[in-house]
């Protein structure tokens, strides 16, 4: 099983760096890789300041987000919720806009900060929520989830609508790595320290995953650990929609692909997850780089795309597996 | 009896005065010839538009949670208003806003057969797949909604500001260049659906009761609930062709209905939810109106609609 298990993983880690390596060597401007042994200028300039901060980007928002998908998943029990069937991401989207309205020129950081604030916010009232009910059907969560979502974003929809930012929020939907050159990706960077402390506490992640009393029992402090969660949930998908935008499905996917495989010990599959989702990205931005040479398509388009066929074949899948 | 006798005059009595108030609001003290003209040429089709499609929405909403059960879900859930947009928004971008703002009529057409094929056949795959489980219909409802807004959003941010305007006039609700031929192809299609979701009152009662006792009644469940979700299929595009998504519009109607009149009764809940959406409807306008178009009337619905529908949610504790 041990064997197995390494076997898959050196598979995962291989076909990472493959892709890795083939996403930094496409695109318009033509990077030889002789050029780059060569040490000639322009190649390794061009290769620094658009190749490299694209595809690291690429893997950090990936992994941020499948992290945050599966925190999310334990947290609230169940296995449909994400960041964009929980209202996270609309929250963050109205963060967004009260920054834009109440600084125009701020930086990204202010609009991080707001954004931040605004998802945090409004996950931890969704939780108090769900806290309140019984919920006869899984399936209805994520209703709740995205019916929640359409709340928040009707309330950015009349604030846009009163300042004649319509357009501008609707031009945020669309995840893109195109405009991720050097010096205006490295906020993601920060994405290290919520996915890292997600590693640490993942295993107190798995055991509130199992419910209020089982926890207790085990002498875990149920309420701090689901704060905790939601505060990295909030950094990861915050910062990852301020500068990509949103990658539709992934948190939900991937997760459940792999928690199909490993079971639902987070410290044994995290790595996995994250090398998952990032191979899949990559997948995905290949393609969205490949289809319209020399045009890019949008990679939430791509990721919405292949997103939503995974998905209902996961959905088939747990559905003949039993629970109705 | 007697309260409800009373209820009941109320409501109507409550609609009579909105459906008034809507007809002369900012014209009264004006000159009585232009009054006259724009009372019958611009509020009255935009009445019956409202008419039309908010007791389209609500009959259909009400059975849909007959058929799932449940008091906080709406047909729009199965994607009704996303399958709309994107129609509008192909449309838009194949065609250029010429060739859209100059028939109106070939648009209505085009995408009310559009939506129901589309929905149609959607039902047909995934009830089969899943055995006739509605709740799956909605999950994929769902994935269907958050894809079709992908391809939405991908094409809006690549089209031209001007097409952009013409699209949102033609998503948002459109009252503004309400035509009355549209009108008065939709008002047939309204008064049928009506009668037949009034003449199935009886078995929609037994629907509600749930599949097994509805089995157990002698009714052959599937069969029924695969028509009824035709009906839904039917007036919900034709609704939402309309006069544009209105997504919350039935569950707050409906929710209503039921509060008020504590009733199981389906030839009352048709009535009544079906007037007190004219209600709802007529007053966000008149509102809306008064402060001056600051934003459009779904958004409106959708946020009362959702706050309320979470009211709902805490108070029962349950879904």
């Amino acid at each position: 099983m041990i064997k197995r298990n390494i076997f898959r993983r050196t598979i995962l880690i291989s076909l990472f760096i493959i892709l890795f390596s083939a996403s930094t060597f496409i695109g318009i401007l033509d990077i030889k890789l002789i050029d780059l042994l060569k040490l000639d200028r322009e190649a390794w300039h061009n290769f620094l300041y658009f190749r490299i901060p694209r595809s690291v980007s690429i893997v950090l928002a990936s992994a941020g987000l499948a992290v945050a998908g599966i925190i999310m998943q334990a947290i609230s029990q169940n296995k449909f919720i994400s960041p964009t069937t929980s209202g996270t991401i609309s929250a963050t989207q109205l963060g967004m806009l009260v920054a834009l309205l109440l600084f125009p020129m701020g930086s990204s950081f202010v609009k991080f900060g707001f954004a931040f604030i605004s998802a945090l916010i409004f996950s931890i009232f969704l939780m108090v929520i769900l806290n309140k009910i019984k919920i006869k059907n899984i399936i209805y969560l994520p209703l709740i989830g995205m019916m929640y979502g359409s709340i928040i974003s009707s309330i950015t929809s009349v604030l846009a609508g009163m300042f004649g930012k319509l357009q501008t929020v609707q031009s945020w939907n669309v995840g893109s790595f195109t405009l991720l050159v050097k010096g205006r990706y490295e906020l993601l960077y920060i994405i290290f320290i919520p996915v890292l402390l997600a590693y640490i506490y993942a295993t107190k992640f798995s055991i509130v995953g199992m419910g209020e009393d089982f926890s207790k029992n085990l002498g875990i402090n149920y309420k701090s650990v689901i704060l905790l969660g939601l505060v990295l949930v909030s950094i990861i998908s915050s910062l990852t929609y301020i500068i990509v935008g949103p990658l539709p499905f992934l948190g939900l996917i991937i997760p459940n692909i792999i928690t199909l495989i490993y079971g639902d010990n987070l410290k044994k599959s995290m790595i996995d997850i994250i090398f998952l989702s990032a191979i899949y990205i990559l997948i995905c931005d290949i393609l969205a780089r490949t289809i319209r040479y020399p045009y890019e398509i949008p990679i939430s388009f791509v990721a919405g795309v292949f997103g939503s066929l995974i998905f209902i074949i996961i959905l088939f899948g747990r559905v003949k597996y039993g629970s109705k | 009896m007697a309260q409800n006798k009373k209820l009941q005059t109320g409501i109507i009595s409550l609609a009579i005065i909105v459906i008034i108030c809507y007809m002369l609001i900012k014209l009264i003290g004006v000159r009585s010839l232009f009054a006259l003209k724009m009372i019958v040429k611009v509020r009255f089709p935009k009445l019956l538009a409202l008419t039309v499609s908010g007791v389209l929405v609500t009959s259909a909403s009400l059975v849909f949670q007959s058929i799932v059960n449940n008091r906080i879900l709406t047909p729009s859930m199965l994607g009704f208003d996303a399958i709309y947009i994107a129609i509008q928004t192909i449309i838009i971008f194949l065609l250029g806003s010429v060739n859209f703002l100059l028939n109106p009529i070939y648009n209505f057409i085009l995408s009310t057969g559009l939506m129901i094929i589309v929905t149609l056949i959607m039902y047909r795959l995934v009830l089969q797949k899943s055995k006739n489980n509605v709740v799956i219909l909605l999950l994929i409802g769902l994935i269907l909604t958050t894809f079709l807004n992908n391809m939405v959003t991908f094409l809006q941010s690549i089209m031209s500001p001007d097409e952009y305007l013409n699209l949102s006039a033609g998503i948002s609700i459109s009252l503004t260049n309400m035509n009355l031929d549209l009108v008065l192809i939709a008002l047939p299609i309204m008064i049928t659906c009506i009668v037949l979701f009034y003449c199935d009152a009886k078995r929609l009662e037994i629907i509600s009761l749930g599949e097994d006792n509805a089995i157990n009644l002698g009714l052959s469940y599937n069969k029924e609930v695969i028509k009824h979700l035709i009906y839904i299929a039917i007036s919900m595009a034709i609704a939402t062709a309309l006069v544009g998504p209105l997504s919350f519009l039935g569950l707050i109607v409906v929710n209503l209905t039921r509060e008020i009149f504590k009733t199981n009764n389906y030839k009352i809940l048709i009535i009544f939810s079906g007037l007190l959406a004219i209600i709802f409807l007529l007053l966000g306008i008149t509102i809306l109106e008064i402060v001056g178009h600051i934003t459009t009337l779904p958004v409106i619905i959708n946020l009362i609609g959702g706050i309320y529908l979470f009211y709902i949610v805490i108070k029962e504790n349950k879904i």
